[in-house]
């Protein structure tokens, strides 16, 4: 990380000026998809008048559930919430994002003190506002007061982890501990997430834990990233993913901020399936010891799933262990002579299986909804 | 015509528009469950996460028994390959047929997979020797898509007829000449205008019932369209590998000036119409586009450089949202920024994904310097060595 030689900063900067072009693009493109659903979302439930009249005069709904979908109708209001909040959003991270390669590229013109005391305003300011404005502090759900805090925390935090980041480019202010650029950002963020109760904050904080612990875990890099031929980042990846179940279930039973826990249990449980898969994969001797604690994870998520009724969990715990499971049997079959007659019990043995589970999808949509 | 029993889909869409009214309550459960019963629906439509399931392990179904067949045959020409392949489209059909008919899948995943399944299959089988022509693809995929789109009413696969259908037109048209080449925007801008024109109309929707989402796609594709066709990068650099313009950089194209007046004035039509006409379709395509037109710019004039436009642009986009939302505080003109779904719950997930995945990507440790970093402190508790 020695950015000393001006031809190695340059580089660096071209890179980080096409990462951000990237995110954004990314960004837009991710908008665009959730537009259209959003789209078809709203005209989904655009509430039609003849089925309620219909089922009113047939005496299935009481008037006064009758009136309350009839004055839904008088008040035609447009939300634009989400576009406002799109919008807010886009501004932030080209504001935030604009701003760190600015103050790199021109870290030779503009003076550092300079730098740091706007960098350092907008973070006070911004949690000045929050700090003054928000309500009283609970170990429950606390609503942000009013629809710009949670944007403004977030362009706060983003700020104050640029300002962390100057001090330690320019001055070396935490010596040579890398391990503190990370550190930091994520005391941070879990502080704030907690003292604020904002979500998106909360998952930047488990992203840095896990940075910090050497794993990538951002959606889109946890399988590019990380190199899961090393059997430190698998075991390390396993007990980080362990580790965030447990606090997701310590987070529900203490109810220290409960609705905190899906989001935790969510990053454990990929973090863990993923690892485990990996160690599957990457010890031979003992992969069927490997294979019983990918059923056992699987088990756990299983009674997870069917107590709290979550399509999601099941999907996701189904698709891990189906990869897990079809690893061993090919490994059974391929593991000697490869011959004709593997490859006819692979494809039956893929078709069986996938037929087995869709039966045990439709069961299972079945037990849920039911319960 | 459709695959579905209309009284099963009436009905379904009855629920809906029930559990709707229950999520925002407005109804009891009592209610909800009284007129359920009421109208029953035999449709099998489970959980959208259940869905995506049945998706996959369908497509691994589809795929792994065409490979079982086609190993079981030995094929080894190139003809019995694109044979097995029609084949196995077929069947894929047939088995869609059934699953409907039999046990009544609507939207489950099962009727999704095998319905693209047999597109896939039909449109590799004809393309295995290579001596199919690109019009010739759009064509078969136009006749194939929009059978699918009447017969099942997808959503899906209505984009893809629209979208090949345009795509038939441009083929055939750009055969006929220089001339041709060079109107072949303005044609297709006109005939998606023409497509938006009859597809946007309220009460047409509506009146297609079983076809109103489908229509709302080809709106939108039709609106999309009618943009690409007039965006000045997409003619330019279309129209320079594809008809060999051998355009140096910052020549333009014949008449380039005015696809630089649609490139910027069409997103801005699209917003002012919507927000005049209170039409979401419009605005959000709109605000959209308009990220487009910034683009198509900076594409061609670096005016400003890239971070100085990114804290510029950023800081006014804050300051716009900004203002909106205090304006809106009570609703005014028919506009709010009240949040009207109840199911917030899912929506703040998915924003805090977003969040992650674009503001954080924390560098990890893997440098030398990061003795603590491995499985010696894993877990939460890492900092023995630290």
């Amino acid at each position: 990380m020695a950015y000393g030689l001006p031809q190695e900063r340059i580089i660096w900067h071209k890179r980080l000026v096409s990462l951000v072009w990237r995110k954004i693009t990314g960004c837009c493109l991710f908008a665009n998809l959730l537009n259209i659903l959003a789209i078809l979302f709203i005209h989904y439930f655009n509430m039609k008048h003849f089925v309620f009249d219909q089922l009113y005069a047939e005496g299935l709904l009481s008037s006064s559930s009758f009136e309350k979908i009839k004055s839904q109708w008088a008040n035609k209001l447009l939300s634009v919430h989400w576009e406002l909040r799109t919008i807010l959003y886009l501004g932030i991270l080209l504001f935030s994002s604009g701003l760190s390669i600015l103050v790199y590229k021109n870290i030779d013109t503009i003076g550092h003190q300079a730098v740091l005391i706007f960098i350092a305003i907008i973070t006070i300011g911004g949690f000045y506002y929050c700090y003054k404005n928000k309500l009283p502090f609970s170990m429950m759900k606390v609503e942000a007061p009013n629809s710009f805090f949670d944007y403004l925390l977030l362009l706060s935090c983003l700020c104050f982890i640029a300002f962390i980041g100057y001090l330690q480019y320019q001055y070396h202010a935490f010596g040579y501990r890398f391990g503190l650029v990370t550190f930091i950002p994520m005391v941070t963020f879990l502080f704030c997430a907690y003292f604020f109760d904002h979500l998106g904050i909360l998952s930047l904080g488990i992203t840095n834990l896990a940075a910090w612990v050497g794993i990538a875990v951002t959606p889109a890099d946890i399988l590019k990233a990380n190199d899961f031929n090393s059997p430190t980042i698998i075991i390390t990846g396993l007990l980080l993913g362990i580790a965030l179940v447990l606090i997701g279930k310590l987070t529900l039973m203490r109810n220290l901020k409960s609705h905190f826990a899906f989001t935790y249990t969510n990053f454990g449980m990929h973090i863990a399936f993923i690892c485990c898969l990996a160690g599957l994969f990457y010890f031979n001797a003992v992969y069927l010891l490997w294979f019983l604690m990918l059923i056992g994870i699987a088990f756990y998520f299983y009674t997870v799933a069917v107590k709290n009724k979550s399509f999601y969990l099941l999907l996701v715990l189904t698709l891990y262990s189906y990869i897990g499971l079809c690893y061993v049997v090919f490994r059974f079959l391929f593991y000697q002579a490869s011959s004709d007659g593997s490859f006819y019990a692979a494809f039956m043995y893929l078709i069986l299986s996938a037929i087995g589970l869709i039966y045990f999808l439709i069961a299972m949509n079945k037990k849920i909804k039911k319960t | 015509m459709i695959a579905y029993n209309k009284q099963s889909l009436d009905n379904l869409e009855l629920q809906d528009q029930l559990e709707d009214a229950f999520n925002k309550n407005f109804i009891s459960v009592q209610e909800l469950n009284l007129c359920k019963e009421k109208y029953p629906s035999k449709l099998y439509s489970p959980n959208p996460f259940v869905r995506i399931g049945l998706f996959i392990l369908t497509l691994i179904i589809t795929f792994c028994t065409f490979g079982l067949l086609a190993l079981m045959v030995q094929l080894s020409s190139e003809n019995g390959i694109s044979g097995m392949l029609i084949f196995s489209g077929i069947i894929s059909y047939i088995m869609l047929e059934i699953m409907i008919k039999a046990n009544h899948h609507y939207k489950s995943g099962v009727d999704d997979a095998l319905m693209w399944a047999s597109i896939i299959f039909i449109v590799t089988s004809l393309n295995i020797t290579g001596s199919f022509s690109a019009l010739m693809n759009a064509v078969v995929l136009f006749a194939l898509s929009i059978y699918f789109a009447i017969r099942f009413a997808n959503m899906a696969i209505s984009a893809v007829a629209c979208i090949s259908f345009l795509a038939v037109i441009f083929f055939t048209y750009i055969k006929l000449g220089t001339f041709a080449k060079a109107t072949v925007p303005f044609l297709l801008m006109g005939i998606s205008l023409l497509i938006y024109l009859v597809s946007s109309k309220k009460t047409f929707q509506e009146n297609r019932k079983y076809y109103a989402k489908c229509w709302l796609m080809a709106e939108i594709i039709s609106l999309v369209s009618i943009y690409t066709c007039g965006n000045y990068f997409v003619v330019r650099e279309l129209s320079n590998s594809m008809f060999n313009l051998n355009l140096q950089e910052g020549q333009s194209i014949p008449f380039g000036w005015l696809f630089w007046v649609f490139t910027i004035v069409v997103p801005l039509v699209y917003f002012i119409t919507g927000i005049s006409k209170k039409n979401m379709v419009l605005i959000r395509t709109g605000l959209t586009l308009i990220a487009a037109i910034v683009f198509t710019i900076r594409y061609y004039y670096r005016l400003l450089p890239a971070e100085i436009a990114m804290a510029l642009g950023g800081a006014l986009l804050i300051i716009i949202a900004y203002t909106l939302i205090r304006y809106l505080k009570k609703p005014k003109h028919g506009f709010s920024d009240i949040l009207i779904n109840k199911k917030s719950f899912a929506s703040k997930q998915l924003e805090s994904l977003i969040i992650v995945q674009t503001f954080g990507q924390a560098k990890t440790n893997t440098g030398n310097a990061t003795e603590f970093g491995g499985g010696t402190g894993g877990g939460g508790g890492a900092g023995g060595e630290f």
